[in-house]
């Protein structure tokens, strides 16, 4: 309990940590963002309109102050969550930003699932096929599995599953037609919630392209990891015991081994979300998810700089807290753990 | 960086035994070919990239109006693009942002990882725990972000994205060289070296880093196939080598908007793309087991 309390206190240096830094790179823009911002709204502008635009633009982002007044500013609007609106048009960045998250989150999900399935699956097969060719053709594709780059590998899922073959939609998220109210932003609770059964097969639909895209580029760490545990586990005590007690190979399996293959399964799971919410960033374009990979791009393009820092701060936040929900599920997976004070 | 930090995981706990040696004959055997081939395909694109555009004539910002050549045209091999451009040549040409980018920023890498890596493994102490919080910090943000936030201060294009990929890939080298260096300065020849008079920087450079250079450079390897992935996904985002200079990512993403008249735009160079980046990695696999031959794999 001591252990949790203090891992989720550390939290708090961490998140500052990254907030500081988000502020520093918006603020470190060379020309500051006012001049560019200026410059892209109206190319026909003459010097003195450009001065004033400018000028009007520093007003509105505060940047006339010292930095030191801009940074408090800036963590009071953050314990306040009042992100600033964007440039274009008046939404809150709050808003646009919480409409967006829940759409990665599902993505980030799935294809956390999916990796798992598939890292599972064929980290089991590996281990019970050791030293036969089913064993090396799977470490091998776990190899080619992790440097895949996402944009490619999405690319060819596009052109043969929604070019060529026409199975899967391409684009977006659902389609209009359904006309799709978020509650709570996340499709799946909103179709219970809504009573609305009929959003939920589209939504998987669009899902499973940019999903397995993710997927893929994790799965091979999961395999590996699974296939050195399930190796470990085969030769120990407790499961020769099982096995003597005329357990099934598949309870054995299921009870024994990969219950202790949990722990180093959950670890890289942690280390790499930050991979795959990475990933997401990418992925999302070529899939033109409205994520907020999409959100956080376009907004680079555009040189919205509320939305940037924005949508930077909620994935950043979003890594931590996963990243604390892991050391957590230490405690849950390994009791040795709670014994050890820290 | 965390794909690194996930490798030494599972590396730490392979079992060693006769049998783990059979199977590493085994599935070395079924690597070597691949490894093989990703050589040729390295040396390939590296001389594509650097040399294709010195022998050939085509030019790849030419405008035609012979837009969405089929492959086989005569005088376009690979056909034209919407532009009607011709996508052999950009595809020669495309190869060079990539690679420089991918090489500059991992050599940047390097060269800030292994040298933080090394201080603070040598040091110990404060130094090393105030370098590696600093390290923890980097860490902290997923890669892409770091790398979309540095290209973000400093405008599209690709100084900003070396930096910012160099930056992002740094860690994990950093991580693997303050290991490496704290297992060598605990050794006798370091020892002799401190009590012999010799300079600091002369025991990091000239004692400790010649020892420890194997698994740094295998690494360094592996990293350039994720440096080269960030890269082409970074352009095909429209961050990284800005138009009209052909490059890989761009291109895919240019071609997208004619993915049901002409797919070939953008599966030629999302394959291309695929191709080398797994290459790098394979090489990188082979190298390590070469160079690092102490690694358990």
């Amino acid at each position: 309990m001591k252990r949790a309390l203090l891992r989720l206190l550390a939290v708090i240096p961490v998140l500052l940590a990254l907030s500081t830094i988000v502020f520093l790179a918006m603020r470190w823009i060379p020309g500051s963002p006012a001049t560019s911002l200026a410059a892209g709204g109206n190319m026909n502008a003459t010097a003195e309109e450009f001065t004033q635009s400018e000028e009007r633009i520093r007003v509105a982002l505060g940047l006339d102050q010292p930095l030191w007044k801009q940074y408090l500013t800036f963590l009071g609007d953050l314990v306040t969550l009042d992100f600033g609106t964007s440039f274009y048009g008046s939404n809150s960045v709050l808003k646009l930003v919480g409409e967006a998250l829940p759409a990665t989150i599902e993505l980030t999900v799935a294809a956390m699932l999916i990796a798992i399935l598939i890292g599972v699956v064929t980290g089991v097969i590996a281990a019970w096929k050791k030293d036969t060719v089913v064993d090396g053709a799977i470490r091998v594709g776990a190899t080619v599995s992790f440097s895949l780059p996402w944009f490619a590998l999405g690319i060819l899922g596009v052109v043969v599953f929604g070019v060529v073959l026409g199975w899967l939609p391409i684009i977006g998220r659902l389609p209009n037609s359904l006309g799709y109210h978020p509650t709570t932003g996340f499709v799946l609770l909103d179709a219970i919630l809504q009573n609305r059964p009929e959003l939920v097969w589209p939504w998987v639909k669009h899902l499973i392209l940019p999903a397995t895209t993710l997927a893929l580029s994790m799965a091979g760490f999961i395999t590996r990891i699974v296939r050195t545990a399930v190796l470990e586990v085969l030769g120990d005590d407790f499961v020769r015991t099982a096995r003597m007690k005329g357990l099934s190979e598949s309870a054995v399996l299921r009870h024994h081994v990969l219950r202790n293959a949990a722990l180093p399964i959950v670890t890289v799971l942690g280390l790499q979300f930050g991979a795959l919410l990475g990933g997401s960033l990418i992925t999302e374009m070529v899939f033109a998810y409205p994520g907020v990979g999409n959100l956080l791009v376009s907004a680079v393009h555009q040189r919205d700089y509320p939305i940037v820092q924005g949508a930077a701060l909620a994935v950043a936040f979003l890594f931590v807290m996963v990243n604390v929900v892991v050391d957590l599920l230490y405690l849950v997976l390994d009791p040795r753990l709670r014994k050890v004070t820290a | 960086m965390s794909e690194q930090s996930a490798l030494r995981v599972s590396r730490a706990a392979a079992p060693a035994s006769g049998r783990a040696a059979a199977l590493r004959r085994r599935y070395r055997l079924l690597r070597r070919p691949l490894a093989l081939v990703s050589w040729a395909i390295l040396v390939a694109v590296l001389v594509i990239g650097f040399f294709g555009p010195l022998v050939t004539d085509l030019d790849p910002l030419r405008q035609t109006r012979e837009a969405f050549l089929p492959i086989g045209s005569p005088g376009h091999p690979l056909g034209t693009d919407d532009l009607g451009r011709d996508v052999l040549a950009r595809m020669i040409y495309g190869a060079r942002p990539l690679l420089v980018v991918s090489l500059v920023a991992t050599a940047l890498a390097a060269v800030l990882g292994i040298g933080i890596g090394l201080v603070a493994g040598y040091f110990g102490g404060r130094v090393d725990w105030w370098l590696m919080r600093l390290i923890d910090l980097a860490v902290a943000f997923p890669s892409i972000l770091l790398i979309i936030l540095i290209v973000a201060g400093m405008g599209a294009g690709e100084t900003g994205l070396t930096l910012g990929i160099g930056l992002a890939l740094a860690p994990g080298l950093a991580r693997l060289a303050r290991a490496l260096a704290l297992r060598e300065s605990a050794k006798d020849y370091v020892s002799a070296a401190q009590i012999g008079g010799a300079r600091t920087p002369g025991i990091i450079l000239t004692e400790i880093l010649p020892n420890v250079a194997g698994p740094l450079l295998a690494q360094s390897i592996m990293t350039l196939s994720t440096a080269a992935g960030f890269a082409a996904g970074l352009s095909y985002i429209g961050l990284g080598i800005q138009p009209p200079t052909p490059d890989w990512g761009y291109m895919v993403a240019a071609g997208q908007e004619f993915l049901f008249n002409a797919p070939r735009l953008v599966l030629l160079p999302a394959l291309a793309t695929l191709v080398f980046v797994v290459a790098c990695n394979f090489v990188g696999d082979d190298l390590r087991d070469v160079l690092d031959p102490r690694s358990n794999r």
